[in-house]
């Protein structure tokens, strides 16, 4: 759980974006074309945030995973 | 896949072909489409018959004159059987399959290439025979395979990999003479048994004493007794076998090349270690012919492995595999950076593992070589300005955007607050902003493109480092359990990347060379926590040990004399339970042998220091440096005979021209003149 | 390098003169020059007078000298014979397109079959006395190892050669064929719809050769292969981010080194030269 909060924000954001794309759909079904381009591109910019925080959470536990592999390993031994 | 036969003749077709189809021509476009037909055909049928090319197996058998061998020897000569097995129905294009020959051994006659078609019927077989090195290991890697169809448009590389590692063990040297033969005392023991003047049940007499209630009635001297008057004990010494532990030094000091010097002989003897496992394997095929028990222990700076003194032929194979073994080890530092080695290990890579080379696999893109550049946090401490401009690629294009945005921000933001406040400061602010901004842009800009320039014009050895490093990075994280993060982390720090190339080349025996000296001139082999390793496994030696024991301690001390004291206090205790302990030191390979006894460590410079500085001043860097080394050496074994001399251990240089017969014969001489009881 | 060594390394790379005498580097020879004589009677037989000499006379040199660049100089010299042995100007296909050219004729065939004989007996004969192996990147001498053995040409590889040969001549006239008799749709250019559907076709089995290719090998990769090409795109994607965050970790790791260093006397300091 130690990069989980980052990871479910990024979830969170991902969804309101995917709701932002719905209203998106409907605006554009009501011929709301100037209303539909704002709302548009603020849902881009959240799922771009959204992604950009499930690779920051994800990218964290691989290298951390990484440095444990390497650093709490007895790597610098030998097999004999 | 394509070569440039293949490259040519299809631009060739294509020209024909669109010729034709413009001009336009019908029997150039026949002519064209001929050709492109039979070139896509030749193609898809090359494509179909290259899975064959990777299942093909190899079948390699390693003889002697007899038979079929697991173990080789060193200095000997074997015949290797190589023999490339197709699975499968469908034939295979035209293969050339070339046997990798391991580093350790070198190829005598016989040839390691073989060609034509593979098919299950027929397999492609070649014989060839090689000579062993120095004890260590021998890794066969497997057979390296190109593959191409008859008119040399298509190729494909292929590397069949079938690993044998098979143990190269020290050779055992024939006795020309046959030591201790001769009859000191009026008593000849049998092979095995010695002199032990401890009070024990031998037959030679070592001591009269008083009669104590208890002694056995056959022991008293009854002439003496009626002489004295008095009942007198007659003491006997004890008979007893020697035990011999071998204490072999497998530590870094001893595993780096030699430090100078450079003749026949250093590729024979190309490290110290090597000298030191021929003594200990000559020592132990000498108390095996004369039933001595011999124990070994080898230590570095992490440990120490023992094997308790023991006779037999399978005892005396399991210590010299134990010593095969530690002789197959390469120095690791991790402190060394990893630019040393990644042309080693990247032509290496590309020799033996073509597969995980390929961009498909383990790609390197070229937004990162041209744009980004990898960042190497550690080695950018190090490096010069065009380096750090190499590393730093991506800050310059984020200073870019950044300028170009507030360039952009801050004249829009200073006039929606002149619309708000209108003062003069906002508007003089305003102006010089939009003065400034344009042409902050423009240097921003300009300054980016002419260091990327710059860079692409000086930085081709840097790209092609970046390109190895990422490639080689990838393969040793996932072949170390380290992916899918690990390849990052190994982009980043250069110890671990070092480290583990260090590994790789280690794993697979490519001998490879570290600088010994740090940037800031310290010693990176010097090793000394093995001393507290030796003297902790001298003491249980010690603990274990029965009567007569001789410990031998294989061992480079040179220049380790502040560290010495744990080593010191340990021999002591050995010597205090009335057992023998000798110093064999190697010697560098190619070094000047230290001066004997009546010669000091000065005795060649005394023409005087002028003369001196004059013979120096003619002598050119890499023989100064030499000289230097050598001088240093030999003080630090004459302070090492020194210091081990009050103690009353003998110290043996086991230099390249000393021969292990002449070392067995000075073990031999302090063996059988035994040590006074006190 | 000097002119001298270039010279001796290209008469070290060039074929030994047993090597000429072979029976299977001399039947090449003679098959490509009997190919040669049957392009020179194509030619002729299209009122090239003296030009249709040039082709062969070029092939003849590249046979002699072994050169590497015969084929492709061959095969341009006669495109440039063939297509611009008339006014050197645009000719649109004939009214009513290309189905309207008449039938390929027996020299046309004659010379697809010789054309692609002398590629295939050159290209067959270069492997044979110069390489069949590429030389590796940063050794431009020719090993003899990657030569093909001359002793390894069968009978039977002439034979399916001489077969081919005819097969491959008309896989190509049934090609064209098929893509000149199929009507052009409506509102289609009449003269450019069979060079569509070539084209079309030719990038259809490049798709699918590719395809084929790309399934072939995934069947035989190895696991580390699979590892490492997942390792690969999750390094792709992530890769600004991760190089971020071990920048950092490596920086807090040297700098807790640097302080163990500062803090006590290391052992490390021995034998300062």
């Amino acid at each position: 759980m130690k990069y989980g909060w980052r990871e479910l924000s990024g979830w969170l954001l991902i969804g309101l974006a995917m709701l932002g794309f719905v209203l998106v759909y409907r605006l554009a079904l009501g011929h709301f074309l100037a209303e539909m381009w704002v709302i548009a591109i603020i849902a881009l910019v959240v799922f771009w945030g959204g992604i950009q925080l499930l690779k920051v959470a994800i990218a964290a536990r691989i290298c951390q995973q990484a440095q444990d592999r390497l650093y709490l390993t007895k790597t610098d031994k030998e097999p004999k | 896949m394509l070569t440039s036969r293949g490259c040519w003749c299809l631009f060739s077709v294509l020209v024909i072909l669109s010729l034709g189809l413009l001009r336009p021509s019908q029997t150039l476009t026949l002519l064209g489409l001929t050709l492109l037909l039979w070139f896509a055909g030749q193609w898809l049928w090359f494509l179909v018959r290259l899975s064959g090319v990777r299942r093909l197996h190899v079948r390699r058998e390693v003889w002697d004159d007899r038979s079929v061998v697991t173990t080789l020897w060193a200095g000997q000569t074997f015949e290797v059987r190589m023999r490339l097995v197709a699975e499968g129905r469908l034939s295979l294009p035209h293969i050339a399959a070339a046997d990798r020959l391991p580093f350790a051994v070198e190829h005598i006659d016989g040839s390691l290439h073989v060609q034509g078609i593979v098919s299950a019927k027929e397999p492609l077989e070649t014989t060839y025979r090689i000579r062993c090195g120095p004890a260590g290991l021998v890794r066969f890697e497997g057979v390296r395979i190109e593959a191409a169809d008859w008119q040399g448009l298509f190729y494909y590389v292929h590397f069949v990999h079938a690993v044998v590692v098979l143990p190269i063990l020290p050779l055992l040297m024939p006795r020309t003479s046959q030591p201790a033969s001769l009859k000191r005392h009026n008593l000849l023991l049998p092979p095995g048994i010695h002199r032990f003047r401890c009070p024990g049940s031998g037959s030679e007499l070592l001591d009269l004493r008083d009669y104590l209630p208890g002694d056995p009635p056959r022991t008293i001297a009854w002439k003496v007794s009626a002489r004295r008057d008095r009942l007198i004990t007659k003491e006997f010494e004890s008979e007893v076998p020697v035990r011999c532990t071998l204490f072999v030094d497998a530590s870094n000091s001893v595993r780096v090349p030699a430090p100078c010097g450079a003749g026949p002989q250093q590729i024979r003897y190309g490290k110290a270690l090597d000298r030191l496992i021929d003594i200990a394997a000559g020592v132990l095929q000498a108390n095996a012919s004369i039933r001595d028990l011999t124990g070994l222990c080898l230590f570095d700076e992490y440990g120490a492995s023992y094997i308790a003194p023991a006779r037999g032929s399978t005892h005396r194979t399991e210590c010299l595999r134990l010593l095969a073994a530690a002789a197959a080890r390469l120095p690791d530092q991790p402190t060394v950076p990893p630019d040393h080695l990644l042309p080693l290990a990247y032509s290496f890579a590309a020799e033996v593992y073509p597969e995980l080379l390929r961009p498909a696999v383990n790609s390197v893109p070229l937004a990162m070589i041209w744009l980004e550049g990898f960042s190497g946090y550690a080695r950018r401490l190090h490096g010069g300005l065009l380096e750090l401009l190499h590393r730093r690629k991506s800050a310059l294009r984020t200073l870019c955007w950044w300028t170009s945005f507030w360039a952009l921000v801050l004249p829009v933001s200073l006039l929606l607050a002149r619309t708000l406040f209108r003062t003069r400061a906002l508007d003089n602010s305003l102006l010089i902003i939009l003065f400034f901004a344009p042409l902050a842009v423009l240097a921003a800009w300009g300054g980016t493109i002419f260091l990327f320039g710059v860079d692409a014009v000086v930085g081709r050895s840097k790209r092609r480092r970046d390109r190895w490093r990422k490639q080689l990075a990838a393969i040793v994280s996932a072949r170390y359990g380290l992916a899918p993060g690990g390849l990052a982390v190994l982009l980043e720090d250069d110890d671990a990347f070092s480290r583990l190339l260090q590994r790789f080349l280690s794993e697979h025996q490519v001998p490879y060379t570290l600088p010994l000296y740090s940037p800031e001139g310290r010693y990176l082999f010097a090793a000394t926590e093995k001393i507290t390793v030796l003297a902790d496994a001298l003491v249980r030696a010690v603990g274990r040990g029965r009567d007569n024991e001789l410990f031998v301690l294989l061992a480079d001390l040179l220049e380790l004399d502040d560290a010495l004291d744990p080593l010191l206090r340990a021999v002591r205790v050995a010597l205090g339970r009335h057992h023998q302990v000798v110093l064999i030191c190697p010697w560098p390979p190619g070094l000047d042998l230290p001066p004997t006894r009546g010669q000091g460590p000065g005795a060649g410079d005394a023409k005087g220091p002028s003369s001196l500085a004059l013979g120096l001043s003619a002598l050119g860097p890499q023989q100064l440096w030499d000289h230097v080394t050598t001088q240093r050496f030999h003080r630090a074994y004459q302070r090492l005979r020194r210091t081990f001399a009050r103690l009353g251990v003998a110290v043996l240089c086991a230099a390249e021209e000393e021969p292990v017969p002449l070392v067995l014969r000075r073990l031999e001489r302090l063996r059988s003149l035994g040590r006074p009881h006190s | 390098m000097s002119k001298a060594k270039n010279r001796k390394r290209k008469a070290e790379t060039r074929s030994s003169p047993e090597l000429r005498s072979h029976p299977a580097v001399r039947n090449y020879t003679l098959f490509c020059l009997s190919a040669l004589f049957l392009i020179v009677v194509c030619l002729a037989d299209r009122g090239l007078a003296w030009w249709c000499l040039v082709p062969a006379l070029i092939g003849c040199l590249a046979l002699l000298t072994h050169w590497d660049y015969g084929p492709p100089l061959v095969l341009l010299s006669l495109a440039g014979l063939l297509g611009f042995s008339g006014p050197l100007r645009y000719r649109s296909p004939p009214p009513g397109g290309w189905s309207r050219f008449p039938t390929a004729s027996l020299m046309d065939l004659g010379l697809c079959i010789a054309v692609l004989a002398y590629v295939l007996g050159h290209y067959r004969l270069l492997s044979l006395t110069r390489y069949i192996f590429p030389p590796r990147l940063g050794r431009p001498r020719v090993e003899a190892t990657q030569r093909r053995s001359a002793d390894l040409v069968t009978g039977r590889e002439t034979t399916f050669l001489g077969l081919a040969l005819p097969l491959w001549a008309g896989l190509a006239v049934l090609v064209w064929g098929w893509v000149t008799e199929e009507a052009a749709p409506r509102n289609a250019p009449l003269e450019w719809w069979p060079v569509l559907r070539l084209v079309w076709a030719i990038l259809a089995v490049l798709a699918v050769a590719g395809v084929t290719a790309s399934y072939l090998r995934q069947t035989t990769a190895t696991p580390e292969e699979g590892l490492l090409y997942l390792q690969d795109q999750c390094w792709r994607l992530m890769r600004r981010e991760q190089g971020l965050l071990n920048r950092w970790l490596t920086w807090a790791r040297l700098r807790a080194q640097r302080k163990q260093r500062l803090s006590g006397p290391s052992l490390e300091t021995r034998r300062q030269s």
